[in-house]
């Protein structure tokens, strides 16, 4: 087993997730905690629990009413690591838009994916994990999450696209990208998630898994990791009930309503085979596997002692 | 003082504020830091603003790149950067006003949050701070007079300057208050009013000496009075005559900048020279030279200006 504690970081879901689902999307409206100007006063605090709870490191998150420079002296103060951060693209007709012939407006698509680089770069780091963007109103979001619902081919060659398009905006800013399926996107199941990898270069896009948004589809996440070892540059880990998975894909299940059950759980308190997943990466796999708990099962600071106490377990310290 | 113990840098605004035909007067008016083909244009522009003789450039990264990106061109030129340049927008202007502490009123500042950040990254600890340009507004098209002035319009946007002298304050970086005309701080009593309500500790001045003129504001004099804050300038040369007809005749910004208000330094009536002698002894800001329609082609319009800063200088 070559994975140690250091390879571990984990995003500060736990505490965020409070009012996700209740977004409209309209200026003003939170998603999540991170949106709420409020937040910042909160992220210190949130950092110091994080360490506390026992990690080393967390997920890269620039708030945004906040500046690089005051980002770096929170972390500073948190004596924390960031490991790399998240970054999504849409579909301009998905907002009501046509590019075709308007390369200003096409430019100007990729301003948010322009911005992590500059995060990334500003706090020393070269990957980020890529996705396709997630929005209310999709139809694997508001009908059938992790069913491969309403599947296009021809959208997902224009889903492809896009990643390459901001895959090369990355790369020319010296950030590799990572794809990162996502339930609800429309890089979902094994197959579309294979097929956008296999569309774009290796050398402009790496790899970067969430393992327990493939297991949540159905598949197979130990024989995914094995046959992509050595594209896979960082991993999302996360746990859940995948008997409720099954459940919920069965029956056209919406994402939300989904999420609102007692489904996204602490790492070892679900059936994702992680630890097997983890054991197919390389011995000399370099990246960071990042811990998520979308939703808590318990209070958050717990839900990170929780967190911690699982990788401590089985990634024993003499380990190192 | 001296003006040759003085710190000059050239803003590239010869090279973005352009027509689009140069020899169409009627043609469209071009800002081409927002367009995103200028930034493959940038370095050009930086290596000609370095080859015409100055050290300095004012701080634009576009918002078409990153802060490493910009970096790398101002690196690549051989320059040094001057102080930026953010403005405050008049909430009252886009919708009405916002309660302090909104969520909405919060973002209302990103634009001067992001002017921190990037100032922060160059190591630039002043910036210049204005209302907001704003081409559709009453006074873009009856400039330099102060037209349908309100105080309890003053007063709002003086509330919203403070809020981002707080924002950059917090950041490290200390604003200059900076005149413009046709924004709604345009004439003495504008910017003395601001100047008077936020404390000398948290705000500077920030003059623009062209602006200060046409405006018919004698830009020595506000130095001379201000001149325990004034921590650092915009200089621009005029046609003083064009300026008067302007105020008289009622002319818009547009149509006074198509007929050549703007000149390189030296070859308008301001007495700039003098203007600059009236800052105090000792004083250790920024003149950053603006060219806002170049009266000749933009490289010459830049060796021009470099040859104008050597000899008041010399």
């Amino acid at each position: 087993m070559a994975l140690t504690q250091d390879h571990f970081s984990l995003n500060t879901l736990q505490w965020i997730t409070v009012s996700l689902g209740e977004s409209t999307g309209e200026p003003g409206s939170v998603g999540w905690e991170f949106d709420r100007p409020s937040f910042l006063a909160r992220q210190p605090v949130v950092l110091g629990q994080v360490r506390d709870a026992g990690f080393s490191a967390v997920m890269l998150e620039v708030l945004p009413t906040q500046t690089l420079q005051a980002y770096a002296r929170v972390v500073a103060d948190s004596g924390l690591r960031v490991t790399p951060g998240y970054v999504h693209i849409g579909l301009p007709e998905e907002f009501g838009r046509d590019h075709t012939g308007d390369d200003e407006a096409q430019f100007r698509w990729f301003d948010g994916i322009r911005r992590r680089a500059e995060e990334s770069l500003y706090m020393g780091l070269d990957r980020v994990f890529l996705a396709a963007d997630m929005a209310p109103g999709r139809p694997r979001i508001d009908e059938a999450a992790a069913a491969g619902h309403a599947f296009d081919a021809a959208r997902l060659d224009r889903v492809a696209n896009s990643i390459g398009e901001a895959a090369e905006v990355l790369k020319a800013e010296g950030v590799t990208a990572a794809l990162h399926n996502h339930v609800g996107t429309w890089i979902e199941t094994e197959s579309e998630y294979d097929y956008v990898l296999d569309a774009v270069s290796p050398t402009l896009l790496a790899a970067g898994p969430d393992i327990g948004h493939l297991a949540w589809t159905g598949s197979d996440t130990v024989a995914w990791v094995a046959a992509h070892r050595d594209r896979i540059s960082d991993l999302h880990v996360k746990d859940m009930d995948l008997a409720l998975a099954k459940t919920a894909r069965e029956k056209s299940t919406p994402y939300f309503e989904v999420m609102a059950q007692r489904f996204f759980l602490e790492p070892g308190l679900g059936d994702v085979p992680i630890r097997e997943a983890l054991a197919e990466l390389p011995d000399d796999f370099g990246g960071t596997v990042l811990i998520e708990v979308d939703k808590p099962s318990m209070e958050p600071f717990e839900s990170a002692k929780t967190s911690w106490a699982w990788i401590a377990e089985n990634y024993p310290e003499g380990a190192r | 003082m001296s003006v040759k113990d003085l710190k000059f840098a050239l803003n590239a605004i010869q090279w973005i504020n352009v027509k689009e035909d140069p020899n169409d007067l009627d043609s469209a008016s071009l800002w081409r830091f927002a367009d995103p083909a200028f930034v493959a244009e940038y370095p050009d522009v930086l290596r000609e603003i370095k080859r015409a003789g100055f050290d300095a450039t004012m701080m634009e990264v576009l918002d078409t790149q990153t802060l490493q990106n910009y970096a790398a061109m101002v690196a690549e030129a051989e320059l040094a950067l001057a102080p930026g340049y953010v403005q405050v927008p008049l909430a009252s202007d886009h919708g009405g006003r916002l309660e302090r502490g909104s969520f909405e009123r919060i973002h209302w500042f990103d634009a001067v949050r992001r002017k921190a950040e990037e100032s922060n990254y160059f190591g630039l600890s002043t910036i210049f701070l204005a209302a907001e340009v704003d081409q559709t507004a009453i006074r873009w098209t009856k400039p330099a007079v102060g037209h349908d002035f309100s105080q309890d319009r003053l007063d709002e946007l003086t509330d919203l300057i403070d809020e981002a002298v707080d924002v950059l304050n917090a950041e490290g970086v200390k604003p200059g208050l900076h005149n413009h005309v046709g924004t709604w701080i345009e004439t003495q009593h504008e910017y003395e009013h601001v100047l008077n309500a936020i404390d000398a500790s948290r705000l500077g001045a920030a003059f623009d000496i062209g602006h200060l003129e046409w405006a018919g504001i004698s830009a020595k004099d506000a130095i001379a009075k201000w001149s325990d804050r004034v921590q650092d300038l915009h200089l621009k040369d005029l046609d003083l005559d064009l300026a008067r007809r302007s105020r008289d005749e009622g002319l818009t910004y547009e149509r006074a900048t198509d007929l050549g208000l703007y000149l390189e330094p030296g070859l308008g009536q301001i007495d700039l020279r003098g203007t600059l002698e009236a800052l105090p002894e000792g004083w250790d800001g920024w003149v950053i030279i603006e060219v806002d329609r170049a009266s000749m082609d933009p490289v010459k319009s830049a060796h021009h200006t470099a040859r104008w800063v050597s000899e008041i200088t010399g």
